[in-house]
């Protein structure tokens, strides 16, 4: 009889409970989310600023996809026939295209990705760089970069390696050995340098030959030439809205050079992708915001040896490539 | 005779409900008081990192003028000569001329530092929570610029308009002891 009344209080007391948490955790319907979900209430967009591209200023096709299925995406970079992938904590190499890839696991995701001509693989962290030999073994950590480095681009030569740091808004030189060799872009007022202004994690450069290096002034919306020792040798911008300039502050974010010295750019806010002279003067749209996600921001473009565009959109998940119709 | 003996008698069954009842509706009265007790302490707030910008925040909240205000994360700012926050789009010129200029209200203060970066401070009295420029910032720029509710205007209605109609969920209930939700070095301290 002892044991029921017991029992009997523990059922009371668990029962109480039970409507204790669920009391608390009480949906009640407020603030009524659930009446207005967001795919039915219209975003502002910034559709009101998109210049419809002419149909005859588009000259390239989307020809094939290289599906990654990472959830992140940083780099991509072409030596010879083979595609370079940096994404999540690896780094794919992919000996032709859409083919089977090989992977470099890495301890933490890439930030930057180059490959020089003699196939040395170059990945940028934040503060420093790693070198991995051809065949993906870890060959050398590279000395810190100071500061609140925050390493977006690198351009691997045959003797210098350049490193795009938006966080100190330079270029580091370094030699093979990775030892840092000069600063590029440095602000120098009295010599006419108003130096790299870098508003967000966009800062890309590419090496023209051996000793000539562009790199965006995103900033500035402008494209500088610069010698490895660090002295401006010329620019240009053409900041517009239109399809023929770069608008917004940190345009363009991406670029690659052609072997006839034409201009690749990626852009964000109104997302694209285009083909400039080397005047600055625009030659042709490679892929307009039409053909990107709504918001999206490029990771980062490249070349292949058949001149295709190599477009890593981080949306899609893949590698787009695009070729001349 | 087992079965008679084991067989539920009326009385009982019904002492037994009113039992569960009574558990059940102690219970969860307080479980709901509790909840109530705590809420006391929330105040509205809403999450830059899921904010679309939707303009709703300025036409939304019960007061005349919101109690949403764009903020700065001034640490994070590129200081650009060109805004993406400040400057329309198609702006042809890159100075503080009222076309060329996003904020429908002129909210945003420009000063010189030096060639080429400016700061941008925002006038609160005159912002009207429309987050156009926050839109400016985060397509174009790196989204120093961004939108809080802020707690010497809130009323910190229990039902929060904005929260209602907000289409990205980005409202919610924060501690008052930290009732904001900062970007840049101010989140981290």
């Amino acid at each position: 009889m002892q044991t029921s009344s017991n029992l009997a209080k523990y059922a009371f007391i668990a029962v109480a409970g039970l409507a204790f948490v669920a009391g608390f955790f009480f949906k009640d319907n407020k603030p009524g989310r659930e009446n207005t979900p967001a795919q039915q209430t219209p975003l502002i967009s910034l559709d009101q600023y998109l210049v419809p591209i002419p149909p005859e200023l588009i000259g390239y096709q989307e020809i094939d996809q290289i599906e990654t299925e990472l959830e992140k995406v940083s780099a991509i970079a072409v030596q010879g026939a083979n595609l370079y992938l940096a994404g999540d904590r690896e780094i794919r190499i992919y000996r032709s295209a859409g083919s089977e890839f090989t992977r470099i696991e890495l301890a933490q995701p890439a930030t930057a990705m180059a490959v020089s001509p003699a196939g040395q693989i170059y990945a940028g962290f934040y503060n420093h760089v790693q070198v991995f030999s051809p065949a993906g073994k870890l060959v050398g950590t590279w000395e810190l970069i100071p500061g609140e480095a925050h390493i977006t681009s690198i351009a691997a030569g045959e003797k210098d390696i350049l490193v795009a740091d938006a966080g100190n808004r330079i270029v580091w030189r370094y030699q093979l050995n990775g030892k840092i060799a000069g600063r590029i872009g440095e602000r120098n007022v009295d010599a006419g340098q108003l130096g790299f202004v870098i508003p967000g994690p966009f800062f890309d450069i590419a090496l023209a030959d051996e000793d000539v290096l562009w790199a965006v002034n995103p900033g500035m919306l402008a494209l500088q030439n610069y010698s490895l020792d660090g002295k401006m040798r010329s620019s240009w911008q053409k900041i517009s809205v239109d399809v023929d300039g770069f608008c917004g502050c940190c345009n363009p974010t991406h670029l690659a050079l052609l072997p006839d010295g034409a201009f690749v750019t990626a852009e964000k806010g109104i997302p694209r992708v285009k083909i400039h002279e080397p005047s600055g003067d625009l030659r042709t749209v490679v892929a307009g915001p039409k053909q990107f996600a709504d918001g999206v921001v490029i990771a980062d473009l490249a070349i292949n040896a058949q001149q295709h565009i190599l477009v890593l959109d981080p949306a899609a998940k893949a590698v787009r490539i695009f070729a001349q119709k | 005779m087992n079965d008679k003996q084991n067989k539920v008698k009326r009385r009982d069954f019904f002492r037994d409900s009113l039992r569960t009842l009574l558990a059940l509706a102690l219970g969860g009265s307080a479980g709901i008081a509790t909840r109530k007790l705590i809420a006391k302490d929330l105040v509205w707030q809403l999450d830059p990192h899921k904010c679309v910008q939707c303009d709703l925040c300025a036409t939304e909240c019960v007061l005349d003028l919101s109690a949403v205000k764009c903020v700065h994360a001034h640490d994070m700012c590129g200081h650009c000569t060109l805004c993406g926050g400040f400057h329309r789009p198609d702006a042809v010129t890159f100075d503080t001329a009222a076309e060329n200029q996003l904020c429908p209200t002129g909210a945003i203060k420009r000063n010189f530092i030096e060639n080429p970066y400016y700061s941008y401070t925002i006038v609160e009295e005159k912002c009207i929570g429309c987050a156009k420029c926050v839109k400016g910032c985060s397509s174009f720029g790196n989204g120093s610029l961004y939108m809080q509710v802020r707690h010497d205007r809130c009323l910190n209605c229990n039902e929060c308009a904005i929260a209602i109609a907000c289409p990205a969920e980005a409202f919610q209930r924060v501690p008052s002891s930290q009732p904001y939700i900062l970007k840049g070095k101010q989140a981290q301290a």
